[in-house]
């Protein structure tokens, strides 16, 4: 009877089992983390929010807020062209984009990850478009930076400052193709070379990833009989599915948060003008990245594979 | 290779050597291992032209950086001169190391990025670890938090930001000194060195939901016997973290190492928001400056002569950089097969 008596609860109210406590070890291992999102992210977050509902005056003592509502919301949605041309072009951009530079970087990574003579070049060049690809060397190399006529279109390649597309137009009107034949086909190679320009940090992301790969691994579906074929989709694709998932959620937020584009345009320009509109602006921006986030999460992330 | 077979030990039981013709018939060729090396020696070439053909294509921009970048200014209008030049000469990069004063800058950008990364990659791969190998209430919630850092362009929170680090007030404390003396404790520290590390010591440096994101995929992809052998032998959560995850996850660290440094190296956000009037000035901040002053009130023909040491000058910006990744992916290579688990 005793036995039984032992068992009964205490009074203890703050009675957690010892795998929960374990767990909130990991919640003290986010505190820095935790601190820096309400101070350097929340916060400005929250008052570019409650910017967007109100009218934004820069005055002597800082900012002098008069609400008006959905005004900003109204405006962007009905009465701002550019901006509504905008969205469907980046999306389509997207649509291309986003499984082109997965792919291709995953392709070009398991290259580079063989053994042959040269990957060490081969990889250095590679990784050369991260290190140039800042805006202010692009301006540079399309030379937009000098000529304000130039930097005013959003959309500046660089074959087509260059001429080469013009090239391209030329030697394919010879054979008779039809201009808009053409002119799909240069948009193609310029795609090209965006999505190779892109890939840069995927392709690092997936070297590094598929380094962790125990050479084990091999030697066993060697000896079991796997071809390499086999061995790529039972081994090397699983192991590397859960950094694919990041390059996914790295390439859709580099696609749209590319300095370049229209809405960012916008929001730029608005910035010290029409605080408000370029919150509320940035506000349905990151809105629509969210809901594509949360497709790609919703059809990928219980596919990821995970050791543990 | 039935017949193969019946004619070898028909002619060893007679005691003939088999004629040539026989011993030719007796090789016997493995097709498979024929089509297998045909294949890998066609995959190579495939390789490798693919490889080559795509260098190109990326490298295109960058050639075209080195051919302005040795071209001297009498050629710049030579029409006869597409990309290598008569004479090549390196005095363009001399103008360039001058104007940019580039030494200075140079220890100046290193610093920054280097501190700013050093301290992001600790918080980031605490917050990784945390996310990854712990089950608490609110984790999935604190994981899609993490990808909203991702997802928020700087541009939509910098004016919010300038104003809270106009009136910093160390996270509250210096409001809560307030309450007592009358006037709340803050300090501007806009245009110092802070404004990039503080964001980076508490995990909302550049980029560093990327970087959260990334370390803990590597993290979640390890097998849980390695804490539990961790904790056998008497390891604490944070020793296991220390000893036994970082270890591991070196080449993880090495990627966001590298990656950290370029986007702190190539920044003109913070740079230009938070830290646009300090005395000091980074690389990209002194390029930009170049580019102001030669496009300023100039005529087409003077900026193409520009163009010619400013190329040189972006040269020597990215040339750090270039070296460094040159260096650092050995750790790529070199870190391979560390978990070290047996099953």
């Amino acid at each position: 009877m005793k036995a039984i008596d032992s068992t009964k609860p205490k009074k203890r109210r703050f009675r957690i089992r010892l795998a929960q406590k374990e767990g909130l070890v990991g919640l003290v291992f986010m505190i820095p983390w935790i601190i820096g999102f309400i101070f350097f992210f929340a916060k400005p977050l929250v008052t570019s929010l409650i910017y967007s509902f109100h009218e934004v005056k820069f005055v002597k003592e800082g900012v002098a807020l008069t609400f008006v509502g959905l005004r900003n919301y109204r405006n962007a949605l009905t009465a701002d062209a550019a901006l509504l041309k905008a969205f469907p072009g980046l999306l389509a951009e997207a649509a291309f984009q986003v499984p082109v530079v997965a792919l291709y970087s995953l392709l070009i990574a398991l290259l580079l990850n063989q053994k042959f003579a040269g990957r060490t070049a081969f990889r250095t060049i590679f990784f050369l478009p991260v290190i140039i690809a800042s805006p202010i060397i692009m301006s540079l190399l399309t030379q937009t930076g000098m000529d304000t006529e130039v930097a005013a279109s959003s959309n500046v390649f660089i074959f087509a400052s260059d001429g080469m597309e013009a090239v391209l137009a030329a030697i394919m009107g010879q054979y008779g193709l039809p201009a808009d034949i053409i002119e799909k086909l240069t948009s193609v190679t310029n795609n090209i070379f965006q999505v190779s320009w892109r890939s840069g940090i995927p392709i690092v992301l997936y070297l590094s990833n598929l380094q962790t790969i125990p050479a084990s691994y091999n030697e066993v579906a060697m000896i079991e009989g796997a071809t390499k074929w086999e061995y790529f989709w039972k081994i090397t694709f699983p192991l590397v599915s859960p950094i694919m998932l990041v390059c996914l959620v790295y390439t859709v937020v580099d696609s749209f948060t590319d300095s370049t584009n229209t809405v960012m345009q916008i929001i730029q320009n608005n910035l010290l003008t029409k605080m408000h509109y370029s919150a509320t602006v940035s506000w349905l921006y990151f809105m629509l990245i969210l809901i594509i986030l949360g497709i790609i999460f919703r059809l990928f992330a219980k596919r990821v594979y995970y050791m543990s | 290779m039935k017949s193969n077979a019946t004619t070898a030990p028909a002619a060893a039981a007679t005691g003939k050597r088999p004629s040539f013709v026989q011993r030719l018939r007796n090789v016997q060729i493995d097709k498979k291992k024929l089509a297998y090396r045909g294949g890998n020696a066609l995959f190579r070439v495939f390789r490798i032209v693919l490889l080559i053909g795509i260098s190109f294509l990326v490298l295109y921009p960058v050639l075209q950086m080195l051919s302005m970048a040795f071209k001297p200014i009498e050629e710049v209008h030579d029409a006869s001169v597409i990309w290598i030049p008569k004479r090549p000469t390196l005095e363009n990069f001399v103008t360039a190391f001058g104007a940019m004063n580039y030494l200075k800058p140079l220890f100046y950008t290193t610093r920054l990025a280097l501190v700013s990364t050093l301290l992001q990659l600790v918080s980031d791969s605490l917050t990784a670890y945390g996310l990854a190998r712990f089950k608490f209430p609110g984790r999935n919630l604190l994981f899609i938090l993490v990808v909203l850092t991702i997802i928020v362009p700087l541009q939509t929170v910098q004016i919010p930001m300038y104003v809270s680090y106009v009136y910093f007030d160390f996270f509250g404390i210096g409001k809560l000194i307030g309450l007592f003396t009358g006037t709340p404790l803050t300090v501007s520290i806009v245009n110092t060195e802070f404004v990039y590390y503080l964001p980076a010591m508490f995990g909302m440096g550049l980029r560093s939901g990327i970087y959260i994101f990334v370390l803990r995929q590597f993290f979640m992809g390890l097998p849980k016997e390695l804490e539990n052998a961790a904790k056998i032998d008497g390891c604490n959560s944070f020793q296991t973290f220390i000893r036994i995850m970082v270890p591991i996850t070196v080449p993880a660290f090495v990627t966001v190492f590298l990656l950290s440094m370029v986007a702190y190296w190539n920044d003109s956000i913070i740079s230009g928001l938070f830290n646009g009037q300090s005395t000091m000035q980074t690389l990209f901040q002194k390029l930009q400056s170049c580019m102001w002053s030669v496009a300023y009130d100039a005529s087409q023909e003077e900026i193409q002569e520009g163009m010619v040491w400013l190329n040189a000058a972006a040269i020597w910006v990215v040339l750090p950089l270039t070296l460094m990744y040159v260096f650092g992916q050995r750790f790529f290579i070199e870190c391979i097969d560390r978990s070290g688990i047996k099953e």
